[in-house]
């Protein structure tokens, strides 16, 4: 009677033991299943400010370097359309002038 | 005997008198001078009203035009910001393709750097002429706040200008860059 007690409790333990262990398992691929995403992307976006920011800062960094490939005339054609429009867009543009101030110098008077 | 003529003389002395006498009298009571203390504050209070006034109206005059201007300031920041970041882009292109940019690049730098100081120089400004009003010389406060906005709009004007040098000079590296290309290819 004692040992069927003992079998009983014994089973009941590896049961549990084994659904314990087959949780933690799929924890475990969850985890490995959405970290390494995230940090692609994470590295995606770090290498993507990296390149901006080099760009912006550093002539010799970036794309001049790595890789050299040929402009096309189309694609020449492209960009310089591009720059015309953004040339023109900046000469359109209205600034700021000291006039902005003219109304608070007449309530002087 | 009482001559006319004493009479006259008398009655013209007496009214000499009269006149100065009574209003130096009637001063020197406290009942008057009481009425006279009441005027003249009366017309302090007047005054110190007119000048809450005009200061108010200053105040919102320095509102007004600087919400005009910040509106005007940020449109034109705000461009010349976004344009670097679409020539900086461009200048990316140019020299995957071996075209050398370095030139644009230090142009695009430079106006980075001048709208960096123009935002800061134009914060000075608002903050002197938000301090106008309550300056006690307003006209001078007035004048070197105005000194400031010029710097603010003046480095906004070179930040424009670097950025149209840029332009230039990637048009010159894209030129470079597509002669190079085509000797390459025959």
């Amino acid at each position: 009677m004692a040992s069927r007690v003992a079998k009983l409790t014994l089973a009941v333990a590896l049961v549990l033991v084994a659904a314990y262990a087959a949780g933690c398992g799929r924890r475990a691929t969850m985890g490995t299943s959405t970290s390494p995403s995230a940090e692609t992307s994470q590295s995606v976006v770090a290498s993507q400010s990296t390149s901006a920011s080099g760009a912006a800062t550093t002539p010799s960094a970036g794309a001049s370097t790595s890789s050299r490939g040929t402009l096309s005339a189309s694609d020449a054609a492209a960009i310089d359309a591009q720059l015309s429009a953004i040339e023109n867009q900046l000469n359109t543009t209205d600034m700021p002038s000291d006039s902005d101030f003219d109304s608070i110098g007449d309530g002087l008077q | 005997m009482i001559s006319r003529k004493n009479i006259l003389a008398t009655g013209v002395a007496a009214a000499i008198v009269a006149t100065v006498a009574i209003p130096s009298a009637a001063l020197a009571l406290p009942g008057v001078r009481l009425g006279v203390a009441r005027s003249a504050a009366s017309t302090g209070t007047v005054v110190q009203a007119l000048r809450q006034r005009v200061a108010t109206a200053l105040e919102n005059r320095v509102v007004l035009a600087l919400q005009r201007r910040k509106a005007r300031f940020d449109a034109a920041a705000g461009r010349i910001d976004q344009r670097i970041t679409k020539v900086s882009g461009l200048a990316d292109k140019v020299a995957a393709t071996g075209g050398d940019v370095s030139a644009a690049r230090a142009s695009l730098a430079q106006a980075r750097s001048y709208l960096s100081q123009a935002q800061s120089t134009e914060s000075q400004a608002v903050a002197a002429f938000k301090a106008v009003p309550s300056a006690t010389n307003k006209r001078q406060a007035f004048i070197s706040a105005r000194e400031t906005g010029h710097q603010a709009g003046q480095q906004l004007r070179q930040a424009r200008s670097s950025l149209l040098a840029a332009i230039k000079q990637l048009r010159t590296a894209v030129a470079q860059a597509r002669a190079s290309s085509s000797s390459g290819g025959q």
